[in-house]
């Protein structure tokens, strides 16, 4: 499941979501595999590597259980990173 | 100056009689500081507020209850900040709201649990707020999500919509300073994205982290004319008594600079003139260790200066923190090592002193004696990689026998105090205690602008204060036109439009 890293994750919002996923897996398979991938494009290059990595646990914690793996993906060629190299 | 701050928690309540010197409702301006939850609204609360309020933390509902601080207070006349919670399961909030014929009346009555149903108690008690205190909302965006994916604007909007205030979209979390990852294509996309909300009056760019007290004014004037009836007055008193703080604390800093410039201008430090034989490199030993003393000498006072006048800028700006810190404990470790500064020592420099005039700091106080080999650091950007080396003599002996810095020396500082400059004013006091970070390129080719637009000006203070050796107070007036000038002409490049008639020195 992708999400934007910049999004606060909600108990209520991301995890029931995740978690209503997960329960539909369930349904067809025993043991199902779900990874959350964070696209943190829009972050990189704002936030500090402290703060990612926080906010990268806050999802970690948020979807415990539920979810078996918390990725964190950025674009490469983002119109950002050119304009940051330009 | 204003007073500034006082506060009192929830209840929405009118300010209680002796808490101010304000006599009724239509004197005190209120915004009501909302958004979606952990947006950053404590965190921009605290910027304006130039005081830590709150807790900030990055999660959601951290803030539960709303909590009134005063933004500014003058001749009876008051503007408040609300720190609200924020709004929480705005989709499904909507969805249960639409069923109602009154929502919003029906949501401020209901009874929700404050642990249990957290996301609705956080939206009532921010609703509660606009309805029944705001003025105006400033309603505070994320602006890293892009528009389309923060799906929970358009409920949010909704939902404020039915109550009428007039919203003032706030845009957080934009990036370094004015930086490039903000762009303008970002703020057309946020403009046309809020356009369907007619509630929506204006959206503004103002970072919690980064924003600078010029964009604070232009704030204010997009809200003058969302101001009705007997508040229009009241607001033009605050708006006025806003303006002058800020203006006072460009004059603080202006002051600070110049002082610091044209002390650098009168520094020198006595040396002997020298024997016709050292003069043609015999036996100079004794004159160079004299020389490097001399320099060492010239090079801490500055060093001490500019930590110091750097210190007042972040006090002036109501920041918390210092300059300077690690860099004086590294200082103290290797100022054994006058000369040879090794690669490794500029690593850990480089790596405590992230902004401009760390840079300058550091260079002074480690390698202050390296300045014997005619280098100079001119790093203005963290990392060994980015000091660069300027080959030129960094001191000049005067006819007196003084040894003083030199033309392009000074230059360099006045390069600096502006970079320096930036820095502090830019800094939110949300962002938490002070601390130099590599500065935006574009803040760098303003300031190269800013110094060809006036080089004639600044080689004349140093001509004035070297060569002719002009009276210090005449120089400080003279420094003091030419530093405001500066100043003055940098914000304007990077705030085009500003009016910057009231805050010219």
């Amino acid at each position: 499941m992708l999400f934007n890293m910049a999004t606060t994750p909600e108990d209520e919002v991301q995890r029931r979501l995740v978690s209503d996923v997960r329960q539909r897996l369930l349904t067809k398979h025993p043991e199902p595999e779900l990874i959350v991938l964070l696209d943190g494009t829009s972050l990189a290059g704002r936030w500090s590597p402290e703060k990612m990595a926080g906010r990268e646990q806050l999802w970690a914690r948020m979807v415990e259980g539920l979810a078996s793996e918390v990725i964190v993906a950025v674009r490469k060629e983002s119109a950002r990173d050119r304009a940051h190299s330009s | 100056m204003p007073s500034l701050l006082s506060r009192f928690k929830a209840s929405n309540s009118p300010p209680d009689a002796g808490e101010s010197g304000v006599r009724d409702a239509s004197d005190i301006i209120t915004l009501s500081l909302v958004s979606h939850t952990n947006a950053g609204k404590t965190t921009l609360a605290r910027t304006l507020l130039r005081q830590d309020v709150g807790e900030v933390r990055d999660a959601a509902h951290v803030t539960l209850i709303n909590e009134s601080f005063t933004l500014i207070e003058t001749g009876g006349f008051m503007m408040r900040l609300w720190d609200t919670p924020g709004f929480g399961d705005s989709a499904r909030l909507m969805k249960r709201l639409k069923r109602e014929r009154n929502p919003v009346v029906w949501f401020l009555s209901q009874t929700w649990d404050r642990i249990t149903d957290r996301p609705l108690w956080c939206s009532q008690q921010a609703l509660k707020n606009v309805r029944e205190d705001a003025d105006v909302v400033l309603y505070l965006v994320n602006a890293a999500e892009p528009p389309e994916a923060a799906g929970y604007i358009g409920p949010e909007m909704e939902i404020l919509t039915w109550v009428g205030k007039p919203v003032v979209v706030l845009l957080n979390q934009t990036g370094p300073a004015g930086g490039s990852l903000f762009d303008a294509t970002e703020l057309d996309a946020w403009r046309s994205h809020l356009k369907q909300f007619e509630i929506v009056r204006a959206v503004l760019t103002l970072d919690a982290f980064a924003r600078c007290w010029v964009q604070e004014d232009t704030l204010m004037e997009a809200l003058t004319p969302l101001m009705e009836g007997s508040k229009i007055p009241t607001f033009q008193h605050v708006k006025r008594a806003w303006a002058e703080r800020n203006v006072d604390v460009f004059r603080d800093s202006v002051r600070l600079i110049s002082e610091q410039l044209t002390a650098a201008l009168v520094d020198g430090v006595e040396v002997r003139a020298e024997t016709l034989l050292e003069r043609v490199g015999w036996q100079r030993e004794e004159l160079n260790r004299e020389y490097n003393e001399a320099r060492q000498k010239l090079a801490e006072g500055l060093a001490d200066r500019v930590e110091q006048a750097t210190n007042k800028l972040i006090e002036a700006h109501g920041l918390k923190g210092a300059a300077g810190n690690a860099l004086s404990q590294v200082a103290r470790e290797h100022f054994h090592q006058p000369q040879g500064v090794s690669e490794s020592i500029w690593g850990v420099v480089g790596s405590f002193a992230g902004g401009a005039m760390g840079g300058l700091i550091a260079d002074l106080k480690l390698g202050g004696m390296t300045f014997g080999g005619g280098a100079l650091i001119g790093g203005i950007a963290s990392g060994i990689g980015a000091y660069a080396l300027i080959r030129s003599y960094n001191l000049v002996r005067g006819s007196d026998q003084r040894l003083r810095w030199s033309r392009e020396h000074f230059r360099e500082q006045v390069r600096l105090s502006l970079l320096t400059y930036l820095a502090v004013c830019h800094f939110g006091r949300g962002r938490g205690e002070w601390e130099e970070s590599e500065q935006p390129e574009h803040w760098r080719e303003a300031v190269d602008a800013v110094m060809e637009e006036f080089a004639d000006d600044v080689d004349r203070l140093w001509k004035n204060g070297v060569q002719k050796e002009t009276a210090p107070s005449s120089l400080y007036r003279e420094t003091h036109q030419v530093a405001g000038e500066c100043m003055t002409a940098l914000l304007e490049r990077l705030y085009p439009g500003v009016d910057a008639s009231s805050w010219r020195v």
